[in-house]
C-alpha cells in the first residue's frame, strides 16, 4: 500500500449526521480500518464543537487538524456550506499534529516554539519535509508566532501557515485539533518520510501608481508613507471611496487594492489588506510592514488571478516531477474568493486540469497566508500576508 | 618664461571655462530632464489614478452583475424544483437548500400562514436556532407591522422609512433585510423575510426583485399545491361516494339477480307443473273431442274444442315463460351455425303466408348484395322472424305492406321488419322489451296476447350478441330492428350467457 486518500463531503443540516456523512464517506474510500491522518474543514453553518467529536470518533480517534471556513474547496466545486473530511493512510508518509490554544493570553513568538516543540516530539528525527499551521486567522502579531516557530525549526523545513477565517464577519474562528474545536488557537502538522512535496504561493497583483516609502510604523500600524499621513494614499487615488476603508475589511478598496511591499532586491511584492483607517490618519494592517519599506498600491483583474493559481499549480506539478500527486491542498485568501466571483469555479477546473482527473483536492479560504520553502530563490521575509494562494502537492 | 606661463594659464583658464560652461549646460538639461521625467511620472501617477478609479468602478458593476447572475441562477434552480411538485410540504422541503445562499442571503425565514392563523416557519436558513421562535412570536403578537407587507408591498432596508427599518433590524438581527409578501392572485399566503448581518453584503434593488420573483414563483406552486389538494381531496371523496354507491347498487344488483333467479326458478318449476297437467287435459280434450268414447252433442264439442285451444295457448306462454327463463339462467344451449338470413326469411315467410293472404298484406324484401352469412342458432332465430312478423302482421290493416330489409357492415348484418301498421307511441315503445307489457291501443284490446314475444326475442337476440330496438311513428308504421354477428363467437356457451 503506498498512499490512499479518501474524500467526503456532506451538507446535510443536521450538524452530526453532516459530520457523520463526510467522514465516513471519507473512510469508505481508505477501504480500511487505519487512519493516519484526518483533514477536516466546516463552513460556519456547522457547531465546529459539535462536528469534530463525531468525526474523531468515525476516524478511530486518529490525528485531525482543520478549520472554520466561509467556503470549502472541492475537486468539482466550491461549496458555500458543508463538513468536508479528507482522510489519508499511508506506509511511506509520516504524519504528527500538534496544537496551542488561547494564543491571545500568550508571547506569540514563545507559542509559536511550544507550537513547534509539541509537534515534533512526537515525530521524532526523521526526515522532515513541511510544517503546516493553521492558526486563528483574527489574531494580531501572526508573523510573531512565524517567527517562534522558525526559531524552534532551527533548520530549514518549509513553513506554512495560515490563518483560519469565518463568514465574512471577521468574529470568531475555529482550529481543529484531534476531537477539540478551539478559538483562538492554533493547530499544526508535520509531514515526512519518503515522500515528495511540491508547493508554491501565487497573488497575481502588480504595482501601481509612484512607488512610495513607509516613513513610521507602529505594530501592525502604518502611520506615515512619504512624510505624510498613511491614510491620504487611498484618498489621493480614491478620493471619498477611501472613506469606506473606515468600515473595516470589508471595504471593496481593502482587498481588491492591496498594499504591496516590494521585497529588497526583487521584484517581487508582498501583499498586504488594509484593514481600516483610524481617525489620526493610520492604516490598520493584518501584520507589521517593515519601516523603510518601498510600497505600492496593487492591482489585478480576474485574468491575472487565475493565471497566479494556475501558475502556482503548475510550479508545484514541475517540483514533482511532473508526476500525479497523492493529493492536494489548496488555502486561498478569502479575498480571493470575493475577486474571482463568478471565476472562482474556473480557477478550480485550471488547477484540477494541470493536476490530472481523479486528484483528490480540498481546500479552505483564509484570512492571511505565510510561505517559506526551502526552493525559493527569493525567500519571502517572516511575516504573513495576503490575497494569495497556496498549493501544496504531496507525492 | 613668463609670458609663456601666462598663456599657459589663460589656455587652461580658457579650457576650463568652456567645460565650466558646458556644465553648466549638461546640468541645466538634466535638470529640464528630470523636471520632465517628474512630470511623465506625475502624470503616469494621474493616469493610475484613474485607472485605479475605472477599475474600481468596474469591479462594483462586475461584482453587482456577478451576484445578480447567481441570485437568477439560484431561481432558476429553485423555479425548476418547486414548480415539478405539488405537495406543499414538499415545495418548502425544496427550498431548504443551499441555492437559498446563492441568493446572496446570510438569514432567510419563510413564513406561512392559512386563514388568519398565527404564522408557521416553512424555512428557516441562517438564523440561530434561539432566534427563529421570537422572530415568529414577534410577526404574530404585532400584527399591525405587517400592515404594509399585507397590503401586498415588499419592505426592504433600501427603502423603509426609518423607524420601519429599525424595527425589523431589530427583529432580525440584521443590517439589510427584505420582507416580501408571498401572494396568490389577491391573498397572501405568507412572508418571505431576508437578510444579512455582514457588511460584506449590499443590498441592491437587484436583490428586491429576485426575493419578489422568489416569492410570485413559491405563491404560484403554494396556490398549485393547495388547489391540487383541494381537487385530490374532492376527487377522493368523489371516489369513495362513488364506491358507497358501486356498493349499494352492486347489493341491489345482487338482490335482484337472486329475485331473478327465485322468479326463473319459480317460473321454470310452475310451468313444468303446469304443462304435465295440461298435457293431460288436451289430451282428454281431443279423444273427447274424436268421439271414440262415446259421441259428443255440438256444443259440448264447441266447447271442448275451446278447452283445446286455450290449452294450445296456455302451453305456449308456458314455452315462452320457460325458453326465457332458460335463456337468463343460461341453460339453453345455442347450436351457432354459419346461415344465410334469405333463407331463413324465406321459410318463415312459407310459414305466415296464409295470414298475409288473410289480410291481404304485401310482403316485400329488400336485401343487401351480396349479403354475408351469419353465425346464429337457426331455430332461434326464426322464432325471432316468427315474432316480429306475427306482430306485424296483427297490427297491419288490410291490404298493407311488410318489408324485410336486410343491410351489413363488416361485423354485424341488421335486419328491419317494418309494417305500414298503427304504430307505437314513444311511452309505449320503450317498455316493448319488457316481459308480460302490452302497448295499449285497440287491437291488443281486441287480440290476445302473452306479452312475452317481444321479450323472448329480445333475450335471443342478445344471447347471439346482436342488439334490438324499435322506431316508429303513430299511423304509419313500426320497425323492428336487430343485428346478428357475421363472425362466430368464442363458444357458444358464451353466447348462451350473453
Amino acid at each position: 500500500m503506498a498512499t490512499r486518500v479518501g474524500l467526503g463531503f456532506s451538507q446535510n443540516y443536521n450538524t452530526r449526521l453532516a459530520a457523520q456523512e463526510a467522514a465516513e464517506q471519507a473512510k469508505k474510500y481508505l477501504q480500511s480500518d487505519r487512519v493516519d491522518l484526518a483533514i477536516v474543514f466546516s463552513t460556519t453553518h456547522y457547531a465546529p464543537q459539535e462536528v469534530i467529536p463525531v468525526i474523531f470518533d468515525i476516524m478511530n480517534r486518529t490525528r485531525i487538524i482543520g478549520a472554520s471556513t466561509p467556503s470549502i474547496i472541492l475537486p468539482t466545486q466550491i461549496a458555500t456550506r458543508g463538513v468536508a473530511v479528507m482522510a489519508i493512510i499511508s506506509d511511506q508518509i509520516r504524519f504528527e499534529s500538534g496544537c496551542v490554544p488561547y494564543l491571545k493570553l500568550q508571547d506569540k513568538t514563545e507559542a509559536g516554539r511550544k507550537l513547534v516543540r509539541s509537534t515534533l516530539s512526537e515525530f521524532g528525527q526523521k526526515q522532515r519535509q513541511l510544517f503546516l499551521c493553521i492558526a486563528d486567522g483574527l489574531l494580531d502579531g501572526l508573523s510573531d508566532l512565524i517567527n517562534g516557530m522558525k526559531e524552534e525549526l532551527r533548520y530549514n523545513i518549509p513553513l506554512i501557515l495560515v490563518g483560519s477565517s469565518d463568514d465574512f464577519r471577521f468574529q470568531k474562528t475555529f482550529q481543529y485539533y484531534k476531537d477539540t474545536a478551539m478559538p483562538d488557537g492554533a493547530a499544526s502538522l508535520v509531514l515526512g518520510g519518503r515522500m515528495q512535496i511540491g508547493a508554491s504561493m501565487q497573488h497575481g497583483f502588480k504595482p501601481i501608481g509612484k512607488p512610495r516609502t513607509v516613513d513610521k510604523v507602529d505594530g501592525p500600524l502604518i502611520l506615515s508613507i512619504n512624510g505624510r499621513k498613511a491614510g491620504t494614499l487611498y484618498e489621493q487615488y480614491f478620493g471619498k471611496e477611501a472613506e469606506t476603508l473606515k468600515k473595516g475589511p470589508t471595504s471593496p478598496l481593502s482587498f481588491r487594492y492591496p498594499l504591496g511591499v516590494k521585497l529588497p532586491g526583487s521584484n517581487q511584492y508582498i501583499l498586504r489588506n488594509v484593514l481600516g483607517v483610524l481617525d489620526g490618519g493610520a492604516l490598520i494592517c493584518q501584520d507589521k510592514v517593515p519601516k523603510g519599506a518601498e510600497v505600492n498600491i496593487m492591482i489585478g483583474n480576474q485574468s491575472s488571478y487565475l493565471e497566479a493559481a494556475a501558475e502556482a499549480a503548475r510550479d508545484v506539478r514541475a517540483q514533482l516531477t511532473l508526476k500525479k500527486p497523492s493529493f492536494v491542498l489548496i488555502f486561498e485568501s478569502i479575498a480571493r474568493c470575493r475577486l474571482l466571483g463568478r471565476s472562482a469555479t474556473e480557477e478550480l477546473s485550471a488547477i484540477r486540469d494541470i493536476f490530472g482527473d481523479g486528484v483528490p483536492m480540498m481546500g479552505m479560504f483564509c484570512l492571511n497566508q505565510f510561505f517559506r520553502f526551502s526552493q525559493d530563490p527569493s525567500p519571502n521575509p517572516w511575516i504573513v500576508q495576503n490575497g494569495n494562494v497556496i498549493i501544496i502537492g504531496v507525492l | 618664461m613668463h609670458n609663456f606661463c601666462g598663456l599657459f594659464l589663460l589656455v587652461i583658464f580658457g579650457i576650463l571655462a568652456i567645460f565650466f560652461i558646458r556644465y553648466v549646460r549638461t546640468v541645466k538639461n538634466l535638470k529640464a530632464s528630470l523636471l520632465q521625467v517628474s512630470k511623465s511620472f506625475q502624470e503616469l501617477d494621474t493616469q493610475a489614478k484613474l485607472i485605479l478609479q475605472t477599475d474600481l468602478e468596474l469591479n462594483k458593476t462586475q461584482e453587482a452583475l456577478d451576484k445578480r447572475l447567481n441570485g437568477l441562477d439560484a431561481l432558476h434552480k429553485i423555479s425548476r424544483l418547486i414548480s415539478t411538485t405539488l405537495i406543499e410540504d414538499e415545495i418548502f422541503r425544496r427550498l431548504n437548500q443551499p441555492f437559498l445562499v446563492e441568493l446572496g442571503f446570510e438569514k432567510f425565514l419563510i413564513l406561512t400562514f392559512q386563514n388568519s392563523s398565527p404564522f408557521t416557519v416553512r424555512v428557516d436558513f441562517g438564523f440561530p436556532r434561539n432566534e427563529v421562535a421570537p422572530v415568529v412570536q414577534t410577526f404574530n403578537n404585532k400584527p399591525h407591522i405587517l400592515q404594509a407587507v399585507k397590503q401586498g408591498k415588499a419592505i426592504s432596508s433600501l427603502s423603509a422609512p426609518k423607524d420601519i427599518k429599525e424595527v425589523f433590524t431589530g427583529i432580525l438581527s440584521v443590517r439589510q433585510f427584505i420582507i416580501t409578501p408571498i401572494l396568490s392572485q389577491k391573498n397572501i399566503l405568507g412572508i418571505i423575510l431576508a437578510g444579512n448581518h455582514s457588511e460584506s453584503y449590499t443590498l441592491t434593488e437587484g436583490d428586491e426583485e429576485v426575493i419578489s420573483i422568489l416569492a410570485d414563483q413559491i405563491g404560484h406552486s403554494l396556490a398549485n399545491a393547495r388547489l391540487f389538494e383541494q381537487a385530490y381531496r374532492s376527487s377522493q371523496e368523489l371516489e369513495r361516494k362513488v364506491q358507497d354507491r358501486t356498493k349499494e347498487l352492486t347489493s341491489a344488483l345482487e338482490e335482484v339477480q337472486r329475485i331473478s333467479k327465485t322468479k326463473s326458478e319459480f317460473i321454470s318449476a310452475v310451468s313444468h307443473e303446469l304443462r304435465t297437467p295440461l298435457t293431460s287435459i288436451k289430451g282428454y280434450a281431443s279423444i273427447l273431442i274424436t268421439g271414440k268414447i262415446g259421441e259428443v252433442p255440438e256444443k259440448v264439442r264447441e266447447r271442448l274444442e275451446k278447452i283445446n285451444k286455450h290449452t294450445d295457448n296456455l302451453v305456449a306462454l308456458i314455452n315462452n315463460l320457460l325458453d326465457i327463463s332458460r335463456i337468463e339462467s343460461g341453460r339453453v344451449e345455442m347450436k351457432i351455425l354459419e346461415h344465410d338470413i334469405p333463407s331463413i326469411i324465406a321459410n318463415v315467410h312459407d310459414l305466415l303466408i296464409p295470414q298475409m293472404r288473410d289480410k291481404n298484406i304485401q310482403f316485400v324484401t329488400n336485401f343487401d348484395e351480396p349479403l354475408p352469412n351469419v353465425f346464429i342458432d337457426s331455430g332461434q332465430i326464426e322464432r325471432v322472424f316468427i315474432n316480429l312478423i306475427n306482430n306485424a302482421i296483427k297490427f297491419t290493416p288490410i291490404s298493407g305492406t311488410i318489408t324485410a330489409k336486410v343491410t351489413h357492415d363488416k361485423q354485424k348484418v341488421t335486419v328491419g321488419i317494418a309494417d305500414t301498421g298503427i304504430g307505437i307511441k314513444d311511452e309505449d315503445a320503450k317498455k316493448l322489451f319488457t316481459e308480460f307489457y302490452r302497448a295499449d291501443n285497440e287491437i291488443n284490446q281486441n287480440v290476445k296476447g302473452t306479452g312475452l314475444g317481444l321479450a323472448l326475442a329480445k333475450k335471443i337476440v342478445e344471447a347471439h350478441g346482436g342488439q334490438i330496438w324499435v322506431t316508429s311513428k303513430v299511423s304509419v308504421g313500426t320497425c323492428f330492428y336487430f343485428t346478428l354477428p357475421t363472425e362466430p363467437k368464442a363458444s357458444s356457451a358464451t353466447a348462451a350467457q350473453g
